[in-house]
């Protein structure tokens, strides 16, 4: 990985931290609009020997979240057409798919960067604009911590349970032991929500994740959260 | 060795009036544990494929330290890098470059020399034993017959995990050639032992049969006597195949680290004696006395991997080539659940495949409890991982409407998760 690491590091991509430090490894790169660059580079199977690569285009840095996050499998990197994979089995192999990932697909990435951004940007702006209020609110607060106690204070009752439940549901909190920045993020899309409009009780009985537009807001804030922490 | 002699060759004799020769009847069976099975017959009482206390058992030497085989080993690219150490360390042994030691003696992590010579036999489905991420677990079962089995296992980190093993817990076994079937307790859990330098292969198992009474005593050619339970297979180089202890006959030749020697006599004993035996990592075999007579290690390779076996052995038939893939999910791991890994992932459509192979009239609250929970995952997946466009599980028996099975059904049904019912 390291001959790839640095081909990247060059082109400004940074690698992020992973909760599978072996298998999975992604590079983000910010561009000048609202969205990041990704590569993906995931070895899978038992003895981790298939090797598959994704580039994409994402509204998030951290969270790569669907609706906001598009990725393509990079077929051109693949030995194998059917599965999408290259089979790894030598240390040579493993370098000369790597090789490829850094010569193919990021030229890849550039030529579909701009249309995938663009149509991305498009169909998330409402939720875009929605979570920049709600961070500029809470702009100077250093410390999520901080952030929760100042939130929790002046929320409501229905506020703080709807939100609570809200955190609790399998698939809202996508990093692990970001419970906190979780519910800040949750806090401040319901508040934001409750002061734009009468209060929408239903909320408070619907499945979170089927209400795309809440979960987009909450995840933009929340990995705007992660960024600056 | 004291006891009474019983005519061995009486039993073989039963075999050929029923309708066949010994080794036409081992050629049909095929593997040991068919042999196993359909000899047991012959061996009944308290059985079980070992051999008693003292047995010499021949050990690599490890100064014999093969520099090339260590560096192929510590690789562990998948099985074709497995395989070429396997082919590194084929190479002949002799009494000089082993020792002996008593059976009952053996630590786990030692070498024996290895070279199976049915290479269909091979098993490298753990990879190479690493000490660092393997581990030691014990566990005792007393069998129908009431015979206490004794097992100590080296086993990999991710294998423990997956069956969600855990001291006091239960590991469900199925050694059909030590007539064990049941639900073995887990007594220990501990960090893998030291493993040999060198060549041959690793003991990754010890199974010690309280008070059996199924015994034969071999005696060679050269004098060199061993004792073992009649399901024992044996290698006969001349017929090219194994044969259980039960079968053998006078003047059949079996393998030494000298080449083979002739067996002088056959003496069923009547004596009662705790029994041992050995699992050794991917070629199944050892080598007993001092002579070294080629014998096959007769357990299959893991416990419990009779229904894991199943599992993979229909995966592999309705998705050639399936490989799982890993999702870490944050909402899962605070209830140690872990990540959530699908049997087989298809990229180019991003499906998740979740296969099932079991019987749902089987299924335990517990079994059911954790298959919802991979429901709960799935659906989360589907909603959030942009990866993730669809999930399929499928099985041989198709969901019952009532019971654990109906719960399930109804789940992955409000989930949006199709199953289908695939019988390749």
């Amino acid at each position: 990985m390291t001959e790839l690491t640095s081909k990247l590091l060059v082109l400004g991509f940074n690698l992020m931290p992973s909760a599978m430090p072996n298998s999975k490894f992604t590079f983000v790169r910010k561009r000048l609009d609202q969205a990041f660059e990704r590569v993906v580079c995931e070895f899978v199977g038992k003895k981790n020997d298939a090797a598959v690569c994704w580039i994409g285009i994402s509204l998030t840095h951290t969270i790569p979240f669907k609706g906001l996050t598009e990725n393509l499998l990079m077929e051109d990197v693949a030995s194998d057409k059917d599965r999408g994979w290259t089979i790894i089995e030598s240390k040579d192999d493993r370098c000369k798919w790597l090789r490829s990932v850094a010569e193919i697909a990021v030229p890849k990435l550039n030529q579909i960067a701009e249309g995938l951004a663009k149509t991305l940007i498009e169909n998330c702006g409402q939720s875009l604009e929605r979570a920049k209020s709600c961070i500029v609110a809470v702009e100077r607060v250093t410390s999520v911590e901080t952030m929760l106690l100042t939130l929790k204070a002046n929320a409501s009752e229905d506020e703080l349970r709807v939100a609570e439940r809200i955190v609790e549901w399998p698939g809202v909190v996508q990093i692990a032991d970001s419970r906190t920045t979780y519910e800040v993020a949750a806090l401040l899309v319901l508040q934001n929500l409750y002061k734009s409009r009468l209060p929408n009780p239903s909320i408070s009985k619907e499945m979170p994740l089927e209400n795309t537009n809440l979960m987009w807001e909450i995840q933009l804030v929340a990995d705007s959260l992660l960024q600056r922490s | 060795m004291a006891g009474n002699a019983i005519d061995v060759n009486r039993s073989v004799d039963d075999i050929v009036e029923n309708g066949a020769s010994v080794y036409n009847v081992l050629g049909a069976v095929g593997g040991t544990l068919g042999l196993a099975g359909n000899f047991s017959q012959f061996g009944k009482a308290v059985t079980g494929g070992c051999f008693i206390a003292g047995t010499q058992v021949r050990l690599c030497s490890e100064d014999e330290y093969s520099e090339g085989t260590q560096e192929l080993g510590e690789e562990a690219l998948g099985d074709s890098a497995i395989a070429v150490e396997s082919k590194a360390v084929a190479s002949t042994f002799t009494t000089a470059s082993t020792r002996s030691e008593s059976i009952e003696s053996i630590r786990l992590g030692s070498r024996v020399p290895d070279q199976n010579p049915i290479s269909s036999d091979y098993d490298f489905s753990f990879g190479a034993v690493d000490a660092a991420t393997w581990k030691q677990i014990d566990v005792r079962l007393r069998r129908s017959d009431g015979a206490l089995v004794e097992m100590q296992l080296l086993r990999p980190m991710q294998w423990v995990e997956e069956l969600e093993l855990t001291v006091g817990g239960t590991l469900a076994m199925q050694l059909l050639e030590m007539e064990v079937d049941g639900l073995a307790e887990v007594t220990s859990i501990a960090d893998c032992p030291e493993i040999s330098d060198g060549r041959g292969s690793v003991v990754t198992g010890r199974f010690v049969t309280h008070q059996v009474s199924n015994l034969i005593e071999v005696t060679l050619a050269t004098g060199t006597r061993f004792t073992g339970t009649t399901t024992h297979p044996v290698w006969l180089p001349d017929h090219q195949l194994w044969v259980p202890i039960v079968s053998l006959l006078e003047g059949d030749r079996v393998d030494t680290l000298d080449g083979p020697v002739a067996i002088a006599s056959l003496t069923r004993l009547a004596t009662i004696a705790n029994v041992y035996n050995l699992e050794v990592h991917g070629h199944h075999v050892y080598r007993v006395t001092n002579d070294g007579v080629l014998v096959h290690n007769t357990c299959p390779v893991a416990p419990s991997r009779t229904a894991k076996a199943v599992h993979d052995s229909y995966l592999n038939k309705v998705r050639p080539g399936a490989r799982e893939r890993v999702f870490e999910t944050p909402w899962s791991s605070g209830k140690g659940l872990g990540s959530r890994k699908f049997d087989d992932f298809d990229f180019m459509t991003g499906t998740g495949f979740e296969a099932n192979t079991t019987p749902w009239s089987t299924m335990t609250q517990e079994q059911l409890s954790r298959k919802l929970d991979q429901v709960g995952s799935d659906f989360a997946l589907l909603k959030t991982n942009p990866d993730v466009k669809r999930i399929v599980w499928f099985g041989t028996e198709p969901l019952p409407t009532t019971g654990l099975g109906g719960q399930l059904r109804e789940a992955l049904q409000k989930a949006g998760i199709p199953y289908w019912v695939v019988n390749p």
